[in-house]
């Protein structure tokens, strides 16, 4: 920071030749003027930093001392400026690029959606803004917020926000997932309580209507659980049951690597706005068996400014794909796990698993695993009657 | 010289810090490579062994080897280097 300072305001290294060097110190800093750098070159002369503005004074200091005085270097942002005053061509420059980048400063060259909780996809949502003039190289002074907002909403029905948040010549999407509307129950609706998943009853409560199974009964799917009646035309209640699940899932036992197979080759583009300039002949159609990998780099200042520069470059990788043997205990570990998500995906928060066993077998080449599960989950599901 | 005797005592006996009441020099030195003398009087002497200080009533010495005076206003003399011993005289 006090480098920075110094910088600012410009500082300048003098050599001091003197019988009384320490004189001419002790009447600088007296004078207010902070020396820096003292370095003793021999018994009579000396190298100091001073402030530029304080050059003179310092001057007819070393005078009155009977002190040699050579000015060595200037250094610092006043001397910059001096010597910018010469050169007319390269201060016309800086103020056109000054004026360029404020100009490309009201454009907006960056877009892109932020902290999306939604299952929209962040191409819709940016395809559904450039329809309504939100876009790269759209002039952001004329966005209307509220406007854009509601528009963008009547098309993203998923959405319940959506805002746009311009810095510099960025814009960021920020949008938040619409919540779903509960489901309205109707009393007077004429509803049974029917069998989700076939089971063996554990607990019946009716909440209203009249319960057509009890603990112990055997209930297939569909089965009606309880019925509504003249005074609950819309039966409710919860029916718990254990049921039993079998899953399978299988898994090559040997499977195909990437390796690897000659030289890289690079290319680059460079994007100019929406214009995309190659540098290369030929198609970006990749032949079989290339990977390519593609790295973009965009010219700008964080949370500054940004410009439609980018620059692609394009790695591509040719391989040969290998037939490797996968480890049979942790493709049996692995198929187990996703197994055990399935089943938890399936129950969902109505069930919990009981208990739960894997058999593996070899079939064909390949590892075979099956689940089978009994669990306790509320199977009743609201059935409207025709 | 008495008065300054007397001010020092009663910044003692009042556990005040004596430089700040009777303007007595105060060096600090970290490790031997960096010392800041504070209230100086002015500069004495200056070579890349000796750097001499005037503290009013005498003189301090820094002797040592490459010895630079970093910075230097009317209140502190910061000196850098490699410090070898303190003299008073």
């Amino acid at each position: 920071m006090a480098d920075a300072q110094r910088w600012l305001r410009g500082y300048a290294r003098v050599r001091l030749t003197g019988a009384d060097l320490p004189a001419f110190f002790n009447r600088c800093v007296r004078a207010g003027i902070i020396l820096r750098d003292v370095r003793a070159e021999d018994a009579l002369t000396c190298t100091v930093s001073l402030p530029v503005s304080r050059l003179e004074a310092a001057g007819k200091i070393a005078r009155r001392c009977g002190c040699g005085w050579e000015v060595l270097a200037r250094t610092g942002m006043p001397e910059g400026v001096r010597r910018l005053r010469r050169r007319r061509g390269v201060l016309v420059l800086l103020g056109l690029v000054f004026a360029g980048l404020m100009l490309s400063s009201l454009f907006v060259w960056e877009i892109r959606v932020t902290e999306n909780d939604s299952s929209v996809p962040d191409a819709r949502i940016l395809r559904v803004l450039a329809d309504h003039g939100v876009g790269v190289g759209s002039f952001w002074p004329a966005f209307r917020g509220e406007r854009i907002r509601t528009q963008a909403l009547l098309e993203l029905p998923e959405l319940r926000f959506l805002a746009v948040n311009v810095r510099g010549s960025r814009a960021a999407v920020e949008v938040r997932a619409a919540i779903p509307r509960p489901e309205i129950f109707d009393p007077a609706l004429p509803a049974d309580v029917t069998a989700g998943r076939s089971g063996i009853v554990e607990s019946v409560r009716a909440f209203a209507g009249m319960p057509r199974v009890s603990r112990g009964d055997a209930v297939t799917e569909g089965q009606l659980l309880i019925t509504g009646d003249a005074a609950f035309p819309h039966a409710r209640g919860e029916v718990r049951a254990y049921t039993y699940y079998e899953m399978t899932a299988s898994a090559p036992l040997s499977r195909p690597v990437k390796e690897p197979n000659g030289r890289s080759s690079r290319r680059f583009a460079l994007i100019l706005g929406e214009k995309r300039i190659n540098f290369y002949a030929g198609s970006g159609i990749l032949p079989a068996d290339c990977d390519k990998m593609t790295r973009e780099w965009t010219l700008r200042a964080e949370n500054a400014f940004s410009l439609p520069v980018r620059l692609v470059m394009e790695v591509r990788t040719p391989y040969v794909l290998r037939e490797t043997a996968a480890d049979p205990a942790a493709c049996q570990q692995e198929l187990e796990r996703q197994l055990l998500c399935r089943l938890d995906r399936t129950l969902g928060e109505r069930g919990e698993v009981l208990e739960s066993r894997f058999t593996a077998a070899m079939t064909e080449g390949r590892l075979v695993v099956t689940l089978r599960a009994k669990c306790l989950e509320s199977i009743d599901r609201d059935l409207p009657r025709n | 010289m008495k008065i300054r005797d007397t001010v020092a005592d009663l910044a003692q006996a009042m556990d005040l810090p004596q430089e700040a009441v009777s303007g007595a020099l105060k060096i600090t030195l970290t490790g031997r490579s960096r010392a800041v003398v504070e209230h100086h009087r002015g500069l004495r002497g200056y070579s890349e062994e000796v750097v001499e200080i005037s503290a009013g009533t005498g003189a301090v010495r820094l002797l040592g080897r490459d010895l630079i005076l970093l910075a230097m206003d009317a209140e502190t003399v910061l000196v850098t280097g490699v410090i070898s011993a303190v003299e008073y005289g």
